[in-house]
C-alpha cells in the first residue's frame, strides 16, 4: 500500500502526459469560453434594456397615475437587474461584482419603498384612480375625432 | 441590546471591507471610526433592536428573493403583454388584502413584496389589512397572496 | 487509502493550478465588450429622453414624482454602464451613492409637498387640514 501511494503521483503524471499528447485538437478553450460569457452577459443586458423600455412605453402610454406606477416598477425590478446581472457576468469574481450586487440589492429594497411613498401620498391627497375596464383609442376613432375638431 | 450592537458593528466592519477595498493600517482606522461612531449614534437614539440589525435573517430572506424573483418574472411578463399590445386592454382595480403576520416586520415585507411584483401596487396600509391596486383584474384576487404573505412573514423569522 | 489520498491531493493541486493559469488571463484581454456596452448606454440615454416627455406632461404632481423617481433609476443604470464603457469601475461607488440620493430625494420632496414642512415626525402632532384631523 505504501509502496503503491509513492508510485501513484508518477503514474498520474503518467496519465496526465498521456491524455495531454492526445488531445491535439486545436480549440482554444478560454476563447470559447469567454464567448460564451460574452453571449450570456450581452443577451441578459438586452432583455433587461427590453423591460426597461417597456416600463418608459408603459409610463408614457397608460391612462392614469396609479396604472403609471406599475410601468415604472417594471423598469425598477426585472429591468435594472437583468442589466446589472450582464454587468456582473462581464466583471467576474471581483470587487466590481460585489459592488454591483450590493447596488442591486439596494435597488430591490428602495424602490418599492418610494414607489409606496409616492401612491400613498397620492392616495391620501384624495387623487381618485380610474377603475374598470379600459381599452386604448385605435387610430380610426383619433382620426376620426380629428378630423371633427377640423371641420368644426 | 449588546447582542445587536455587536451584529450590527460586525455587519457594518464586512460593509467597509467590502466596498473599500484597501487594507491600508490609515484607511482601517478611518473604518474603525466610522464604526464606533455609528454605534454611538444608534445607541443614542436607542433603537439597537432586532429591527435595526435584522442581519441574523439574510439565508432566509435571500432564499425567498428567489422564490420572489420567479413571481417578478411572471408578472412582468403579464404586464409588458398588456402595455405593449396596441389595443391595450388593461382593467384596474383595488383590493384589500389581509395581513397573516402579527409583527411590523412582517407586514412591511408583504407589502414591499406587493409592490416589487408589477402589476400590483400597495397603496394604503392599516393595522390589518394593504389596500392594493392592480393593473388586471385578475391580479385582484385576495386569495393568490397568502402564500406571499406566509413567505414573507417565515423569511423575517416570525415563527407562529 | 493512503494513496487514494495521495492521488486527490495531487489532482486538487494539478486543478488549482490549471484554474490560476486560466484565470490568470482576463476577460476583458480577450472580448472587448465597450463598443457594446456603449450602445447600451446610448439606449439607455434614449429611453430617459422619453420620459421627459412624461416629466414636462404630467398632470399632476405625482406623475412628475413618479417621473422623477424612474429618471434616477436609469441614471443608476447609465453610470453603472458606462464605468463599464470607460473601463475604471470605481464609479461604481457613484452609482451605489445616487441610488440612496434618489430615494431619498423622493421621500424628501413627498415629505415636503404633504406636511409643507421637512423637520416633522410622523408619528406625533395631528395636521389640521381642509378635510379634517389626519
Amino acid at each position: 500500500m505504501i509502496l503503491l501511494s509513492l508510485i501513484s503521483p508518477e503514474l498520474i503524471m503518467a496519465g496526465r502526459e498521456a491524455v495531454t499528447a492526445t488531445s491535439t485538437m486545436d480549440i482554444d478553450w478560454p476563447m470559447v469560453g469567454a464567448w460564451l460569457r460574452a453571449a450570456l452577459a450581452a443577451s441578459s443586458i438586452l432583455m433587461g434594456l427590453f423591460f426597461v423600455f417597456a416600463g418608459t412605453i408603459g409610463v408614457l402610454r397608460l391612462p392614469d397615475f396609479y396604472t403609471r406606477i406599475h410601468a415604472a416598477g417594471m423598469t425598477d425590478t426585472l429591468g435594472a437587474e437583468m442589466v446589472l446581472l450582464g454587468l456582473m457576468i462581464q466583471s467576474g469574481f471581483t470587487q466590481t461584482t460585489l459592488k454591483l450586487l450590493m447596488l442591486s440589492f439596494f435597488l430591490l429594497l428602495t424602490s418599492p419603498t418610494a414607489t409606496h411613498a409616492v401612491a400613498h401620498a397620492a392616495h391620501r391627497a384624495g387623487l381618485k384612480p380610474k377603475l374598470g375596464d379600459y381599452r386604448a383609442k385605435s387610430i380610426d376613432e383619433i382620426r376620426a375625432k380629428a378630423a371633427k375638431r377640423g371641420a368644426s | 441590546m449588546f447582542r445587536y450592537g455587536f451584529i450590527l458593528a460586525v455587519a457594518m466592519a464586512v460593509f467597509w471591507l467590502a466596498m473599500s477595498g484597501y487594507f491600508k493600517p490609515m484607511l482601517l482606522i478611518l473604518g474603525v471610526i466610522s464604526v464606533v461612531m455609528t454605534l454611538w449614534m444608534c445607541a443614542r437614539m436607542k433603537i439597537l433592536d432586532e429591527e435595526t440589525a435584522p442581519y441574523l435573517y439574510v439565508p432566509l430572506t435571500l432564499s425567498y428573493f428567489i422564490w420572489l424573483g420567479k413571481e417578478i418574472y411572471k408578472a412582468n411578463i403579464a404586464v409588458v403583454r398588456a402595455v405593449m399590445s396596441p389595443e391595450m386592454k388593461i382593467s384596474p382595480s383595488m383590493v384589500r388584502v389581509p395581513i397573516a403576520g402579527k409583527d411590523d416586520m412582517s407586514a412591511t415585507m408583504f407589502a414591499n413584496s406587493i409592490t416589487l411584483t408589477p402589476g400590483t401596487v400597495s397603496i394604503d396600509i392599516d393595522e390589518d389589512s394593504i389596500l392594493v391596486h392592480a393593473l388586471l383584474s385578475e391580479m385582484a384576487v385576495a386569495e393568490d397572496f397568502i402564500e406571499m404573505g406566509d413567505r414573507s412573514g417565515f423569511a423575517v423569522g416570525e415563527r407562529s | 487509502m493512503l494513496s487514494l489520498t495521495t492521488s486527490l491531493v495531487f489532482a486538487a493541486a494539478e486543478a488549482s493550478s490549471t484554474v490560476q493559469a486560466v484565470s490568470r488571463v482576463k476577460f476583458s484581454d480577450l472580448i472587448n465588450m465597450s463598443h457594446f456596452n456603449l450602445a447600451v448606454a446610448f439606449a439607455l440615454l434614449v429611453s430617459m429622453a422619453l420620459l421627459i416627455g412624461r416629466l414636462l406632461g404630467g398632470p399632476t404632481l405625482y406623475d412628475r414624482l413618479l417621473a422623477v423617481n424612474s429618471f434616477g433609476t436609469k441614471t443608476v443604470l447609465f453610470l453603472c454602464v458606462f464605468c463599464f464603457v470607460i473601463g475604471r469601475p470605481d464609479g461604481l461607488d457613484i452609482a451605489i451613492l445616487y441610488a440612496l440620493m434618489n430615494f431619498i430625494a423622493t421621500i424628501a420632496v413627498l415629505k415636503f409637498f404633504s406636511y409643507r414642512a421637512l423637520g416633522v415626525s410622523i408619528h406625533e402632532g395631528v395636521f389640521q387640514t381642509e378635510e379634517g384631523e389626519r
